[in-house]
């Protein structure tokens, strides 16, 4: 059909009976097919999520740490008495929502960025070198994966907090320490299978040493799934990052972050939603449109990490 | 067997051991215990005070003796004194723990039954919009933060609809299972098991499509069996054992919302004392009570999960 245009007249058409849709319906239905081949929405999110955090100053209409108890609870703009000042209204204590919302996705992505790129290196690394070396490395290593992932994330935070003090500094490594677990096992195993192949062997025979072989050799072949492994951990990092602002636990007070919003919001919730409902809405919409990214990831880069991973 | 067993009771055993060590050394990095204790006090405290309340609770030994006598305590159950209400924190932990296993196991009701039900269901009409509509259900279970849908769950169904409570246990009367009772806890274990149903729904879901595109499924569809017949009696049957076994790993995964949504709740389980009670007074020996009890349920839900896995499925006792 496709191959094969026969220009016809509206006449001929209207004859034998062809329906042609509209160019609107055409497009809709290409849009809808681009948009299952390839994830736009959670693309668009993902992308806004990034240029809110980066310009998050220049973008913000208010201080968002300033507020003024004669704003308090102002409604959206879409309130029969709400104002475009405040787009998304205030909260108890008259800042506006909008702002704080922009700076609490620097927050997230930053937190986000630089635990998982830690975790990236760190799980890697290890997963190669307990896949390559077996014996009681391996041993070693994947025992201290068992321990720490029966640790709860939440409670050992807590006691970690209640000993140093809150701070940014420790939440990136209570962050950076949930990060690297999960790329252990699956490196390893995965590092099993091509310390068998020839091409490893032969570098053996030439005379490479360990380090070259790890980092030639075995690290291009796990690179893909590390990849895939860390676009499906980022949406449980800003996950847990939430949960722990939430609990009092995560950036220090003023500086406003997703969950902490949603933790002073709370106590306000009958007279007021929004100031809890937009955090929590978009905290949401971004972890969605990481795993929603992260399994199509997987399925393009490395179908096989379905059956590992499920 | 019995080899498979002693080899899986020694890893956790290492684990065990490995979780105290971490444990311990946690609570002795920070700063001074003592300091914590006496808190940002302006009053001048004598040496001999701190001295007396060092040797009350054992910090004037090595620390590896107070490792050892910590252990050893721990082993006996007995996880010494709560500094900020001067009661055992094995009392503490008993008074409270009952709520968070009532929560857990509701939660975990929840999540399997609506797991398990959903996953058959995708699987059997995969493709269609019965299919979509469970995994979107999914995907949404694991994006969500379980603060917020707690909460949100509040705003809809406790504030502008008023079918539950907002929170708090009330009276628990009279047969556990009678509504008055039940209405209290119906919200919280949903809020927790759906990220967990989730997880079972995509086993499920899984290993379901593997059995039902199988031989003897085949055979017995040919044979003329009824349709529900082969799915529930042929395929389920077979297809239930790798979700139902990491049903209870991923319930321990979930203990850690059991925390956030007994805060949200209000309700008195061993989460919310350990965070009112335990961070905002610096009570240490509560604290690492509870983190304790955590990783006790964990390590043993993992545990009795390995047994059954290795019960049903043989291969699993020669890797």
């Amino acid at each position: 059909m496709n191959t094969t245009q026969i220009e016809r007249t509206q006449i001929e058409r209207d004859l034998l009976g062809i329906r042609e849709d509209p160019p609107v319906v055409r497009e809709l239905r290409a849009a809808w097919r681009f948009s299952r081949r390839w994830p736009t929405l959670p693309m668009i999110i993902l992308g806004s999520l990034i240029f809110a955090g980066v310009f998050a100053g220049p973008l913000a209409p208010h201080d968002e740490r300033a507020g003024g108890i004669r704003e308090r609870h102002t409604t959206p703009f879409w309130f029969a008495d709400g104002s475009t000042n405040h787009i998304l209204g205030t909260d108890h204590a008259g800042r506006d929502v909008f702002s704080r919302l922009l700076f609490g996705a620097r927050i997230s992505l930053v937190v986000a960025a630089i635990a998982l790129t830690s975790g990236f290196l760190v799980g890697t690394t290890m997963g190669i070198i307990s896949g390559y070396s077996g014996g009681w490395v391996d041993e070693v290593i994947t025992r201290i994966v068992d321990v720490w992932q029966a640790l709860p994330f939440l409670m050992v935070a807590l006691v970690m907090v209640l000993l140093f003090g809150q701070s940014l500094k420790l939440l990136l490594i209570l962050m950076a320490s949930l990060a690297w677990s999960p790329f252990v096992r699956v490196i390893r195993s995965q590092t099993l299978v091509i310390k068998t192949e020839p091409y490893v062997d032969l570098a053996r025979v030439a005379g490479c040493s360990v380090p070259r072989i790890l980092i030639r050799h075995i690290l291009p072949g796990v690179v893909n799934t590390a990849v895939v492994i860390a676009t499906l951990t980022v949406g449980n990092l800003i996950l847990a990052e939430a949960a722990l602002s939430f609990l009092g636990a995560g950036v220090p007070a003023p500086t406003p972050t997703w969950g902490s919003m949603v933790q002073e919001g709370r106590n306000h919730l009958t007279t007021a939603w929004w100031p809890t409902v937009f955090p929590g809405a978009a905290i949401f919409a971004v972890v969605m449109s990481l795993n929603f990214t992260g399994d199509w990831l997987r399925d393009r880069l490395d179908p096989r990490l379905r059956q590992l991973m499920d | 067997m019995a080899r498979f067993l002693v080899r899986r009771a020694i890893s956790i055993f290492i684990s065990l051991i490995g979780a105290t060590v971490f444990i311990f050394i946690l609570t002795r990095l920070g700063p001074d215990p003592i300091d914590l204790y006496l808190g940002d006090t302006q009053v001048e405290v004598s040496q001999e005070f701190i001295d007396l309340v060092r040797a009350e609770f054992g910090l004037d030994r090595s620390l590896p003796e107070q490792y050892g006598i910590w252990v050893w305590s721990l082993l006996r159950f007995d996880m010494g004194q709560s500094i900020g209400s001067a009661r055992p924190v094995k009392d503490i932990i008993r008074d409270h723990i009952t709520v968070t296993l009532r929560l857990a196991m509701g939660a975990w009701i929840f999540a399997i039954v609506v797991g398990l039900s959903m996953g058959v269901l995708s699987a059997v009409k995969r493709g269609k919009s019965w299919d979509y509509s469970a995994r979107t259900l999914a995907l949404f279970g694991q994006a969500i933060p379980q603060f917020w849908s707690g909460v949100m769950a509040i705003l809809l169904f406790a504030v502008i609809l008023g079918w539950f409570p907002a929170g708090t246990l009330g009276k628990q009367e009279g047969f556990p299972l009678a509504w008055t009772n039940l209405r209290y806890w119906i919200l919280p274990c949903i809020v927790l098991g759906w990220p967990a149903s989730a997880g079972i729904m995509r086993l499920t879901r899984s290993s379901m499509l593997e059995i039902l595109d199988s031989e003897y499924i085949k055979l017995a569809r040919a044979k003329g069996v009824g349709t529900w017949t082969v799915i529930w009696k042929h395929g389920l049957r077979n297809a239930v054992i790798p979700p139902l076994t990491s049903a209870l790993i991923l319930m321990a995964d979930y203990l850690n919302g059991a925390l956030v949504v007994e805060i949200i709740f209000s309700l008195p389980g061993i989460g919310q004392v350990a965070l009112q009670q335990a961070v905002y007074d610096n009570d240490w020996p509560l604290l690492a009570g509870t983190v304790f009890v955590f990783i006790g349920i964990y390590v043993s839900f993992a545990f009795v999960a390995d047994i059954l896995y290795a019960l049903i499925d043989p291969r699993i006792r020669y890797q």
